[in-house]
This record gives structure tokens, sequence and C-alpha cells, in this order.
């Protein structure tokens, strides 16, 4: 692993000379020895997040204490959505950005709004909207480990939650708000959220948080709003349902798109042919011929989960489940738990189709074929974070044919027969 | 199942506070929409919270008195105890005062922390895909006692068995509409299944010759002619060009609401099966107190007709019903 410290030397493009950097560093690299990096992934990783310009993180002149916290992370070098995204954000420009499922957008948007906030001023500066309440908790705890070294407060703030509890919290500062939309304008309406001075609003996965049910919450939201605020947009989709809202309430934002096409390239997609009643079976004997680090199986409504979930226990494995009817403790606790390897197979519904980010996730299985591109695509984007490798298994039936095609179609990608033998190093290197 | 076939049940419960409970069933009061737990071990927070967890007690307390309000969920354990021995005096419930005096400075002191969610807060650690710890052949004995031991780096963090939202908790409960599938022993052959299929000539049916078979590249020119009769207009494909896609999406789409009995059939196809049992199980001593209640507030014991619109108000803490989005 190339440290920070010794790539200075390196000869990029953009790159201040190396003395500057010294200069902004206060003096001396003491502080890089002392940080604590966990252990290097030495996983192969894809040109989706090694084809960089070369910049480093210390090219943006951030805080110090914000370096800190961006190498104990573990990340290394800006990824190419990083290396895009964070001076536009820095900058204070609108901004839509479109890039692959798993490739740094996170990082992308946090890195820049910790460095923005004035943890000097007690109020409400940045607000981070996701669609749906694990992806709030997972953004606001990488904004929280970021950020350890800085004083900015964060807070997170969801449905499924006590509402006391979140005006009560509002009583100490906080200057990063990451929500979902629905709580968030709640607790704006009721005065409790103060957002008259927040100049940052970042929408992840905006596609789905503008979608027909959020978007009359989202306007509302952003009128609570500074008037002066930027906007940036993130997701790997953005239907063209999404460009009416662009028009109306983002000004000349500067647009990045890295997708050249949409599918992940450390992604191997195969489908399976079988019968409605052939699924379990099918199921069953995947689980005996694949090595699943950990896998996420998807199925197309809640019912099916818990039928499935019951069916592989049966059947001798242990897995969790989740979806969107379930109670938010129990949904907090299996996710946390999943995280940590507690089980290897986790069934669930569309609830974990987005943004949701384990990286040991190898294997994504659609029990359920989906009925359309955006969906799949973000699906299968569980696996093969961060450019790692993964594999996609789609259990296909006759009636999925249509969808099957049009989804070929459309993403530009072809869905293979899946092979007598599956190579290992597709998805285990 | 009426409230009284309960009674010697064991139940965990969990408060506001995340803390379970676990004891047996000693009784309902509907008017002041209580329950009360007799013989009850206080098993923690068991990592629901992020932060200091509250740890378990291995006193047992003989009585505990728990209001309606304060309880965040409510589980029936299968096996019935044995039936209570009324061992002690009922205490009165003392005003607003909820659980075991030993416990609340610690809770108090938790709940103060409503900034820390929990959410994943350490990165997963990687585990080399080369182990396979956690495979079982089928058939094995005693597989689900044995499988219920998490593989992973979790330890002893793991989410003990039989919780929501892991496989052996839905063990419990009985199947809607069927028994459910046996599942051949045999492998699933996939090369004899994937021979019925021939996915070119199907897109040719679909699509007509040359255009989307070539984008994919299957195609064997003028093989499949014939099949084209009234091809449908092949799909766009992205472009980066434009920013904003054309691919087919929810908000396209619309949702895609399948109605119930297509499902129904459709599950009992895969499954055996329509559903799994879980909803009111769960809750039900708690649905049933408060069903209760609202009987007494709004219809003074006119009877069964009332229950609706309590009931229902009620479920709504579940969730609405759409996928994937919350609020």
């Amino acid at each position: 692993m190339e440290t920070p410290a010794a790539s200075t030397n390196g000869d990029h493009d953009g790159k201040p000379p190396a003395a500057e950097q010294d200069g902004e560093a206060g003096g001396g690299d003491d502080w890089k020895a002392s940080i604590k990096k966990p252990p290097a992934d030495e996983r192969y990783m894809t040109e989706d997040v090694t084809l960089t310009k070369g910049n480093e993180f210390e090219d943006y002149f951030l805080k110090r204490e914000l370096l800190m916290g961006i190498y104990e992370k573990g990340f290394e070098k800006p990824s190419p959505i990083q290396e895009e995204a964070i001076p536009i954000i820095l900058q204070g420009r609108n901004l839509l950005a479109r890039a692959k499922n798993g490739t740094g957008k996170t990082g992308s948007f946090i890195i820049p709004v910790l460095e923005k906030v004035d943890t000097s001023l007690d109020y409400i500066q940045a607000l981070i909207l996701v669609p749906t309440r694990e992806l709030a908790l997972q953004t606001s705890s990488i904004v929280k480990e970021i950020g350890k070294h800085t004083q900015v407060q964060c807070m997170v703030t969801t449905g499924g939650t006590t509402l006391k509890d979140d005006i009560m919290r509002l009583y100490s500062p906080v200057h990063v708000l990451v929500a979902t939309p629905g709580r968030v304008l709640d607790l704006a309406d009721k005065g409790a959220a103060k957002l008259k001075k927040c100049t940052t609003v970042i929408m992840d996965e905006a596609d789905k948080l503008l979608s027909v049910e959020f978007q009359p919450v989202l306007e509302q939201l952003l009128a609570h709003c500074s008037p002066q605020r930027q906007i940036c947009l993130f997701s790997a989709t953005f239907p063209v349902t999404v460009k009416a809202f662009k028009d109306k309430h983002i000004e000349n934002p500067y647009e990045i798109n890295l997708m050249e096409e949409l599918t992940l390239k450390g992604i191997t997609q195969y489908y399976a042919f079988v019968a409605e009643r052939q699924k379990v079976h099918c199921l069953n004997t995947l689980f005996t011929k694949l090595d699943v680090n950990q896998s996420i199986i998807f199925c197309n409504s809640v019912n099916r989960v818990e039928l499935l979930a019951k069916k592989i226990t049966e059947l001798g494995y242990s897995c969790f489940y989740i979806h969107a009817k379930m109670q938010q403790s129990h949904r907090n606790r299996v996710f946390h738990e999943f995280r940590n390897g507690a089980t290897r197979h986790l069934v669930c519904s569309d609830l974990f189709t987005r943004g949701i980010d384990i990286q040991s996730v190898n294997v994504v299985i659609n029990f359920d074929f989906p009925k359309n591109a955006e969906t799949y695509l973000h699906r299968i984007g569980r696996s093969g974070r961060y450019g790692h490798l993964g594999l996609a298994i789609n259990l296909i039936t006759y009636d999925d044919r249509h969808n099957l095609f049009r989804i070929e179609q459309e993403l530009g990608t072809e869905i293979q027969p899946i092979p007598p033998v599956i190579n290992r190093d597709l998805y285990c290197r | 199942m009426s409230s009284q076939q309960l009674i010697g049940s064991r139940i965990s419960l969990i408060s506001k506070k995340d803390i379970r409970y676990e004891g047996i069933l000693y009784g309902i009061d509907v008017e002041n929409s209580s329950v009360t737990l007799q013989d009850v071990k206080s098993w923690g927070t068991e990592n629901r919270v992020e932060g200091p967890q509250v740890p378990a007690s291995d006193e047992i307390f003989g009585c505990i008195v728990f209001r309606g309000q304060d309880i965040k969920d409510l589980h029936v354990h299968d096996t019935p105890a044995e039936a209570p021995k009324p061992a002690q005096p009922m205490v009165a419930p003392p005003p607003g005062a909820l659980g075991p005096p030993p416990v609340p400075a610690q809770e108090q002191q938790q709940r103060a922390d409503t900034g820390k969610l929990e959410g994943g807060g350490k990165p997963a650690k990687y585990q080399p895909p080369h182990k396979k710890p956690n495979f079982k052949p089928k058939g094995e004995g005693g597989k689900r006692g044995g499988d219920s031991a998490p593989p992973g780096p979790s330890g002893p963090h793991a989410i003990p068995g039989k919780t929501v939202g892991t496989g052996d908790h839905l063990m419990a409960r009985p199947n809607r509409g069927g028994g459910g599938i046996a599942v051949e022993s045999e492998e699933f052959d996939f090369q004899a299944a994937l021979s019925q299929f021939d996915k070119d000539a199907e897109r040719t049916e679909i699509y007509g010759v040359g255009t989307a078979a070539d984008a994919a590249g299957g195609l064997d020119g003028g093989e499949a002619l014939a099949l084209a009769a009234a091809p449908a207009p092949a799909p766009k494909k992205y472009n980066k060009s434009s920013f904003f896609d054309e691919i087919s999406c929810d908000a396209l789409d619309g949702r895609h609401r399948v109605p119930g009995f297509t499902e129904r059939k459709l599950n009992t196809e895969t499954f055996g099966a329509t559903g799994v049992n879980t909803g009111n199980r769960q809750d039900r001593v708690l649905n049933l107190v408060i069903k209760e209640q609202h009987l007494l507030a709004r219809y003074q014991g006119r009877g069964r007709g009332g229950y609706r619109g309590g009931y229902r108000s009620y479920n709504q803490r579940s969730g609405s019903g759409t996928q994937g989005t919350s609020t």
C-alpha cells in the first residue's frame, strides 16, 4: 500500500508542488505517523474505481482533522467520482453527479460537507437526505467516523423512532443532519429543526428521493432551507422524470457523469432458467456450488421474503431477513448484525436495493427477477462494492423473459446462462 | 385466542428503552392497559442500541407490571410454561413507573444519547471468501440448533436465535395457506433446465431480428425470421450523451402492485404456502390489551363491532405498505 506521505513525490497532473503541501500540513507530517489505518483491503479492484487522475486527498487543502478521519477510515486516494465532485462541492456550486454503484459517491459528498462546516456556529449547515432509514443510519455513521477528529456534530433522524427524542437532541448543537425526508420535514414544520441557515442540501439516491411519493415533501423541505442553498444530487440512475425538478429548483448545476456504461465491470451476471416451483430447489443447489462470502437474496414481496427465509432455514442454512413491514428496532438490529457478519445470507425486499454498502457481499441472487432495469442495476450493485468483484445470479422463469430482454437491452449488458462450473476468480479475488 | 389462554405462557417483552424482559404471563389488566409478568429476568439491551449497553441481570424479579404504552415489542414463546404459582401478591403499578427499579438509571443515561442511533459503526471486516465455515450438507442432524450460531466475526454480539429477523424466528410460525414444499435431495440440473429455454429465439419472437439481439451479439442472422411476426419496439439503450436516462424504472413504470390472489397463487407455486403467520402473533397480547382498551374507552362495552378502529390504528405502527421507502 502506498502511503500518502510517500506518494507526494508522484508526478500527477493538477497537483500542487510537494513543498506547498508540507506548508499546508503545518510544518511536518508527524500527524500522519499517528494515524491508525485499518488493514488494507488487498482484493482486486476494477477500473471503475482505479481510473483516476491521480489526485490525493491532501490536494484539496482539507483540515488536518478531516484528513486524519479520511485515512483512518481506510480511504487512501480519491476515487474518480471523489476527484470530480469534491472540488465542485467545496466551491459551493449546485451539482448533478452520476457514478456507478459503490464507487465512492457517499465519500464524495461527506468529505466536502465536513470541510465546509464551521463548528463555531451552532446551527444546521448541511442537510443530507436519503430515501431509507437504513441508509440514513449508514450514512450518518460514516459522517461520524470520518469526522471523528473534527468537532462537527452530526445527527441522524428518521421515521420509526420517537419524535420527542429528536426534538430534545436538537436543543444541543447540530451541524450536519442526516435524514429521511418525512421526519425532517416534520421537525422543520414544528420549528425543532431550524434549517433557515442550512446552505448545503445533499440528496443521495436523488432519483428515489424525487419519486412521486417524496417529491412534494422535498419541495417543502427546500422551502425551509436557506434561499442561497447549494443542492447536490447523487445517484447511479437519473430518469428523465428528475429533469423537471432540476429545471425548477437547481440553478445552473455542474454535471458529472462518469457512467460510460451502467453496469459495474466487476460483476458477472448469470441467469438460471427455472420453473416457479423449482426456485427453492435451484437456490439450494446454488448454495452448495457457490463460494458465498455474504449474499443478499432479493424477493419481490414481503410475504415471499418471509417464506423464503423460513425455507432457507429449514434447509439448514442460517439467514436473516429484512423488509419494510418490520418494526424499526428489528430492522436496525438485522442490518447491524448482517454487516458484522453474523450470518451469511440476507433475504430482503427492495428496501435494501439502494445504497446499502456491505463490503463483504460477493453474491447477489435475484430469487425473483426485478421488473425494471433501474431496480436490477441497484440490486446487483450490492455486490462488487468499491470496484471489487461480485456475482449476480438471476432465477428466470418463462414469464420473466420480457423483463430479461428489456433489462439487457436498456443496460447494454448481457446476462449469460449459468455455466456448469463458475470460476471462483470471477468473484472471490 | 383470548387473553386468558395466554396466561402462563413465557413472554419476552421489550421496553421502550430496548431492554428485554422475559417472564411468565401472570395477568392482563385491561382497564389499566398493563401486562404483569412473573419470575422476570432482564436480558438488558442485547445490542439493540448503539453505545453503552444495559447488561443482562442475574436477578429474578418476582412480579413486574408493565404499562402498555411502555412496551415496544412483545413475543409469546411457543412452549407454554408451567402454570404459574401465584407466588406473591400482585404489586400495584406505581404511577408512572415501569419495570424493575434496578435499571432505570442506566436507561436514562442511554436515552440521553439519542444522537447515536445504531447503524453499523465499524466497516464490515472482509472475510476471505475461501472459508466456508457455515455450509452444512442438507439433512445433517440438529442443523437448526447448530446453525443459529453466527459464523462471522461478530462473536458475542450475535442475535440470539428466534428474534425477529432471523430465519429461526420464522421456524416457530406456521405457514398460511399450506404446509410448504419438499425440496428434492439431488442437485438441480442447471444445464438441463437451460436447454429448455432458447433465449435468442425467444428474444427474436418478441423484438424481431436486428434489434435487441444484435446489441447483445447473440443472434445468428436470418435463423429466426419466421418468428418475427409482430416485433415489439426495442427498448432504448442507455446513452451517456444525455445526463438523464430512459431506462425502465419505478418512476416510469408505476408501482407493480400484484393483486393479492395473483401473489397467493404464485407463492403457493414457489413455496407451497401463501405466507408465514407473523404479523399478529408477536403482538397478540399487546393487541388484545389495546383493542380491549379501545373498546372500553369508545364503546363502553357495546360489543365487538367497535374493534376495527382501534385495532387498525394500532397496526399502522408497523409501517406503511410501501416497500423501500420510509419517512
